[in-house]
């Protein structure tokens, strides 16, 4: 038996081990601020060009990692660079390529905001679109149309930082929630996934170990 | 490879002596059919009666390698466990393939139209679990509580109506073979719950799953003969493939045109290796008839298929001309049977030739010159070239739509990983490219040798990317839609490029190497699945 073959799969499992603990260490995104206007009512727009839109950021609360746009691709998300700005100069940039899902938002990450932030504004440029572009927040009142039409809305924006809480906090009623709904159902299915995974993973190691020699 | 390589690369697995060390390509192929003819006219018919067709059959299942078997037991339980872990219809177009199997099995009739009004009994369910809500919108999350599970349960013992009026949404022009073979375990799981026969449905692509990494393995015994430990890297990172567990977790056709298509590179693998005996050409010809009847994608590798049958059949006939055309002539009208039949009884009932189908393909309402065409079906896939219209600004598609999405988009394509872990990525999928890349330009020799089989699976791939292309082309008008599991008939390729990516590595490093490669997949695998339940359930 090939000595590098074992060492490539015992390297390989433990950082595959070190990953499922580190992901579970690590605390999801939640929500800590947003701004007042609608997350439900959109205008869209079919302009080709990139569109931009500076608008007041109210409070961005301290340790905010990413700012989440109420913006929404038809088959998939635009581009999305933010920008925070406090006077002329930006405190952060951050951008988001465009082809990532199709869902009534686009989160952006940002560098980690040690401290709480008042009275900046927010930039998002948006584009170019191949495709139409759902902007949900609520329409401004002006008199003239703008040159810029996404000039004409104020976007929903949500700032977002790492909850108090662990992945691993979460697992007991993640166990109960995946029983639901489901056929079959109760917690136990849990316990058969994993067991069918170990399987798997066992498998693998053995295959491997008798066929790369 | 060098006889110290091979030595220490000694398989495990047994495998039946054959040619597997012969030279090969064109001249080769004929010099040994020429010296098997003359062997078999010295020697004269032997006069023992044949095998019947039922041993045949079970003497090559023996002859199946057992590292191939647990491959496709390794495609299976992972497809199981995304059964498990996926919600009940949160895969793209879910309850429009369990809505067709259901007016199949109930009503006995096909979809008579594409509006998604199911049955009762589907809708009360896409309802109780708040299948419309969930659906896009990564924030809301499955039911989470007792009372709403009894909701659910209490609205299932009212036994509603399984008769919908015929609306089977996006499923409505797809050919019915899959969904007529999923009546089976929705029939056997009939005296349950809607929900049991989901989980009976989604077993059954499970082992569609297990197919497909099963004639992977074979195709790479065949396409890589020399390198045997290479066949169960490629193999088993296949079988491991998240986007292949996730597809094959679901009721979804993708998983049968994923299987038929990997038998068909195994056959036509087989015959330049073996020669296009008549058995191989009526299998080929059955599989395309499967193919036909499975998934109207199936199409874009039929040139491929049909350019492979030609090129076998030429070098078939320098030996036994005769034998050779009759055997592609009976392939063939195995191929359009379903074809033939299809358009006969569509004229029959008065409608157009391709009844449904020429709604999906759209072929009246194609604008744009041929130029156009080309250059937007290479811009989905490539980066644009100096002098193309851009069809997409600012995006790039090879990253944003197919890297990205091949990478990791579940559900209903609204669960990702986060940008950094894509761009992370990148670094692996570069590397593995260019050891793939090295294989090939150190085995340029070999390759140059076998550049009609090479060319034959090469059209297979661009006529499958064309038709996803042109089909995104003529619906521009509704915006771009790219789903990476329409590229999964070409999952043998991928399995045969990570084996040459192992094979790069060298003599010493490849099994190494190889080993990792396994490892990456079960990582991706893992860290996908941990994904899709912190979407769904935290």
């Amino acid at each position: 038996m090939r000595r590098s073959v074992i060492a490539a799969l015992a390297v390989g499992l433990a950082a595959i081990a070190i990953g499922i603990v580190a992901v579970l260490a690590h605390s999801p995104l939640t929500v800590v601020g947003t701004n007042s206007a609608s997350a439900t009512d959109y205008i869209e727009l079919e302009e080709k060009g990139k569109l931009s839109n500076c608008q007041p950021a109210g409070v961005i609360p301290q340790g905010t990692s990413a700012i989440r746009f109420g913006i929404e691709g038809l088959h998939f998300s635009p581009a999305v660079t933010a920008r925070v700005l406090v006077g002329s100069s930006v405190l952060r940039e951050g951008h988001q390529i465009a082809g990532g899902p199709s869902i009534p938002n686009v989160t952006v990450p940002i560098t980690r905001l040690a401290h709480a932030v008042d009275g900046s504004r927010i930039c998002a440029t948006v584009g170019p679109a191949v495709e139409p572009i759902r902007f949900y927040g609520t329409p401004k009142h002006t008199a003239a149309p703008h040159a810029n039409p996404l000039q004409e809305a104020t976007l929903h924006i949500e700032y977002l930082r790492p909850d108090t809480k662990s992945w691993s906090s979460f697992v007991p009623s993640i166990v109960k929630h995946m029983g639901l709904g489901h056929a079959p159902s109760g917690s136990w299915i849990v316990y058969l996934l994993l067991i069918l995974m170990l399987s798997v993973i066992v498998v693998v190691v053995r295959v491997t170990l008798e066929e790369l020699r | 490879m060098s006889p110290r390589g091979r030595a220490k690369s000694r398989p495990r697995t047994t495998v039946k002596p054959g040619p597997r060390t012969a030279p090969v390509g064109s001249r080769a192929f004929t010099r040994q059919a020429q010296a098997l003819s003359r062997r078999t006219k010295r020697k004269g018919t032997p006069k023992t009666s044949k095998p019947s067709l039922s041993l045949r059959a079970r003497t090559s299942l023996r002859r199946i390698p057992r590292a191939a078997w647990l491959c496709a037991a390794v495609a299976v339980v992972n497809a199981v466990c995304w059964s498990i872990l996926t919600p009940p219809f949160q895969v793209t177009d879910e309850p429009s393939h369990f809505a067709y199997t259901q007016q199949l099995a109930e009503n006995t009739k096909l979809p008579t139209s594409s509006e998604s009004t199911f049955s009762p009994e589907e809708e009360i369910v896409l309802r109780d679990i708040r299948q419309y809500e969930v659906r896009q919108s990564p924030e809301i999350h499955t039911i989470s509580t007792s009372a709403e599970e009894q909701h659910l349960q209490d609205d299932l013992e009212q036994h509603p109506s399984r008769h919908g009026e015929g609306g089977v949404g996006g499923a409505y022009a797809d050919p019915p073979l899959y969904y007529l073979l999923e009546t089976i375990p929705y029939g056997l799981a009939s005296s349950g719950t809607l929900l049991d026969q989901l989980e009976g449905m989604r077993l059954l692509s499970a082992l569609m799953a297990g197919l497909t990494a099963l004639f992977v393995f074979l195709f790479l015994r065949e396409t890589l003969p020399r390198a045997r430990w290479a066949w169960t890297v490629g193999a088993l990172s296949v079988a491991l493939a998240p986007l292949l567990g996730f597809i094959s977790g679901a009721v979804n056709p993708d998983s049968m045109l994923t299987a038929v298509s990997a038998a068909t590179f195994y056959c036509l693998a087989r015959a330049f290796r073996r020669g296009f005996t008549r058995t191989l050409a009526i299998a080929t010809g059955v599989l395309i008839a499967v193919g036909f009847l499975t998934k109207v994608n199936f199409i874009g590798l039929v040139p491929g298929i049909v350019l492979g049958m030609v090129v076998l059949t030429v070098r078939a006939s320098r030996t036994d001309r005769r034998a050779a055309y009759s055997s592609l002539g009976l392939a063939l009208a195995i191929a359009l049977a379903p074809v033939w039949l299809y358009v006969i009884a569509n004229l029959l009932s008065g409608h157009p030739g391709l009844g449904v189908v020429s709604q999906v393909l759209k072929l009246k309402g194609v604008h744009g010159s041929i130029l156009s065409k080309i250059s937007y079906i290479w811009q989905l896939y490539l980066p644009r070239l100096p002098g193309m219209t851009n069809y997409f600004p600012g995006l790039s598609t090879t990253r944003g739509l197919w890297f990205n999405r091949g990478f990791g988009f579940y559900g209903w394509l609204d669960t990702s990983f986060p940008s950094w872990v894509n761009n992370l990525a990148l670094i692996p999928t570069g590397i593995l490219a260019l050891l793939c890349i090295r294989t090939l330009a150190v085995e340029r020799t070999a390759a140059r040798l076998r550049i009609a089989e090479i060319s034959v699976y090469a059209v297979m791939a661009i006529g499958l990317l064309g038709l996803i292309g042109l089909s995104s082309y003529v619906d521009s008008s509704e915006g771009l839609f790219a789903d990476p599991r329409y590229l999964l008939p070409l999952i043998p390729l991928l399995g045969a490029g990570l084996a040459l990516a192992a094979r790069g590595a060298g003599r010493r490093w490849g099994p190494a190497v190889g080993a990792l490669i396994i490892v990456l997949f079960l990582a991706h695998d893992i860290f996908s699945q941990i994904l899709v339940v912190g979407r769904y359930y935290s």
